[in-house]
């Protein structure tokens, strides 16, 4: 941790015990007038100077400092670089007591930032390859503990070993805090607003694109702008074709047909398991028909059980085949945990740790998960590491449309080997598209009529839709 | 009508837990990991959050 004011101390430590003064060597009887001395010799000042530059240059170069105070004169210099003490860096080790962090005042003195001060950076677990030592207390497993990070929180695997493979060595600090970096979004702006230029180099030739130009525009404008055409309306269409700007040349080499499909293209996707182009299904995607019993009841009442087909069909993938795609994938190798762990908590000075709960592969249940699979009888001749796959399922009815009544039922499989940090970040796109769930539409049923006259025993169709119960119990009744 | 929305669910899900899926959980999938390690993958469900359907 740099300590700009420790170069306030270097010079008291360069002060020769003899009243001699520090820059130009001067000696004097006693500490009287060589401290007179000191405050007007040039070398004196010369020298502090080049020690404040030195320590003002440290801490502006410091990556990520923000340039504020920065028209300070030297002399005032400690006050934002100790304030700024504080904050830690971001990969600075801390001991695993959590010290309180000691500034040095401008004066000098040594002082304790209050607690609340305090900023403690997050720190990623503890990596594997740091010495696990095997857990010294007699349980009947063997257990290995890694060392404690800087929070005191260790990994405790239920294993004589750790695994080869550490899904938290590969977590970096961006990873840990959600602060965006600041520079880089800007440079992502400033790089996609270039694209942009790019583009409209490229394609838009005219400010009114997708209109050729601005009569043809006004003229579309005018038409959408109201469903119903008011008085209002017409005036403003006459302001638009009466203006001396209006060409009506530009008008008959429009192509507006064009120009509105050009603008309700958009960048609409289609479905997704529907291939945009030629409308088949998307490589993985099953589509299923759904068939299911509705139970009438038997006999000469009713018609008894009938099935029922659905009129979509169920769009789906094949579960395995996504879990296949999703180990396969290096990017997501990195941060799968093949084996769970116990997340474990020792405050300083307590000799009992806690066990600290947060993701799903740091579960008792995962825990339990695993090691029922490990005591499992092996598969015949397979002498390979078993690993749980930790599905986590979710469905919920999506509008996929702002006005109307459009919905998706979509399904979704995340994984609960990987971190909840990163699965709740749209922009790693973890979780998977499983299925589109289809609603209960209207029930049509084959229902023929038992003890009716041949004229109405002949099949009819009967609908039940949502509100339609009181029919299907009016039928129930015949 | 509710029978029916459950049902009907019910329905959807079996066909997505199929045979495969029941083999994958009894007796695993071998699958090569980008790290060159052949695992045998079980798969377990944890978690599933959703509405009831028949509501």
């Amino acid at each position: 941790m740099f300590s700009n004011s420790g170069s306030l101390r270097i010079y008291d430590a360069e002060r020769p015990s003899r009243h001699e003064c520090s820059g130009c060597g001067r000696a004097f009887s006693s500490s009287g007038p060589l401290r007179t001395h000191e405050s007007v010799c040039e070398d004196v000042a010369r020298k502090s100077d080049a020690v404040l530059q030195g320590a003002r240059e440290k801490f502006y170069s410091r990556p990520g400092r923000k340039r504020r105070r920065l028209g300070n004169e030297p002399a005032s210099i400690a006050g934002p670089s100790s304030s700024h003490n504080a904050v830690s860096g971001p990969v600075a080790p801390q001991p695993a007591d959590m010290a309180p962090q000691i500034i040095t005042s401008r004066s000098g003195r040594v002082v304790q930032m209050p607690r609340r001060f305090h900023d403690a950076a997050p720190e990623a677990a503890v990596s594997l390859i740091a010495d696990a030592q095997p857990s010294r207390s007699p349980t009947p497993q063997p257990t290995t503990d890694t060392p404690c990070n800087s929070f005191g929180l260790y990994r405790r695997y239920h294993s004589s070993g750790v695994p080869a493979h550490d899904p938290e060595a590969h977590v970096d600090f961006d990873e840990l805090v959600d602060i965006l970096p600041v520079d880089n979004s800007a440079d992502t702006a400033a790089s996609d607003a270039e694209e942009e230029n790019d583009r409209s180099d490229e394609e838009i030739t005219s400010p009114y694109a997708p209109y050729d130009s601005k009569s043809a525009f006004e003229i579309d404008n005018w038409f959408w702008s109201a469903e119903k055409k008011s008085l209002a309306d017409f005036d403003k269409l006459v302001a638009i074709i009466g203006s001396e700007d209006f060409n009506p040349a530009d008008i008959r080499a429009t192509n507006f047909k064009d120009i509105r499909e050009k603008l309700a293209g958009g960048h609409f996707e289609g479905h997704k398991w529907r291939d945009p182009e030629n409308g088949k299904l998307q490589p993985g995607w099953r589509a299923s028909s759904i068939s299911i019993s509705v139970p009438f009841p038997p006999g000469d009442s009713g018609p008894g059980p009938q099935t029922y087909h659905s009129e979509e069909p169920f769009y789906h993938r094949s579960l395995t085949q996504v879990v296949r795609e999703t180990l396969q994938d290096p990017s997501r190798h990195e941060r799968f945990h093949y084996e769970p762990f116990e997340l474990l908590w020792l405050r300083p000075g307590d000799e009992k740790s806690v066990r600290v709960h947060g993701e799903l592969y740091t579960s008792p249940a995962f825990m339990e998960a695993h090691q029922r699979l490990q005591d499992s009888p092996k598969e015949p001749g397979c002498e390979l590491q078993r690993v749980v796959v930790a599905c986590m399922f979710a469905s919920d009815s999506t509008p996929v449309t702002q006005f109307g009544d459009g919905y998706l039922w979509p399904g979704y499989l995340a994984y609960g080997n990987e971190s909840k940090y990163s699965r709740g970040k749209p922009t790693k796109a973890l979780v998977e598209h499983i299925a589109y769930f289809q609603k209960v539409g209207r029930i049509a049923c084959c229902i023929p009529l038992a003890n009716s006259p041949p004229a109405r025993s002949s099949p009819i169709h009967s609908k039940i839709s949502s509100s339609g119960t009181a029919e299907a119990r009016q039928l129930r009744k015949h | 009508m509710s029978h029916c929305r459950r049902d009907f669910m019910h329905a959807q899900w079996h066909i997505l837990l199929d045979d495969e899926f029941v083999e994958a959980y009894l007796h695993g999938i071998v699958i090569l990991c980008p790290d060159g390690i052949m695992r045998r993958f079980y798969l377990r469900i944890f978690t599933y959050s959703a509405d009831y359907p028949e509501q």
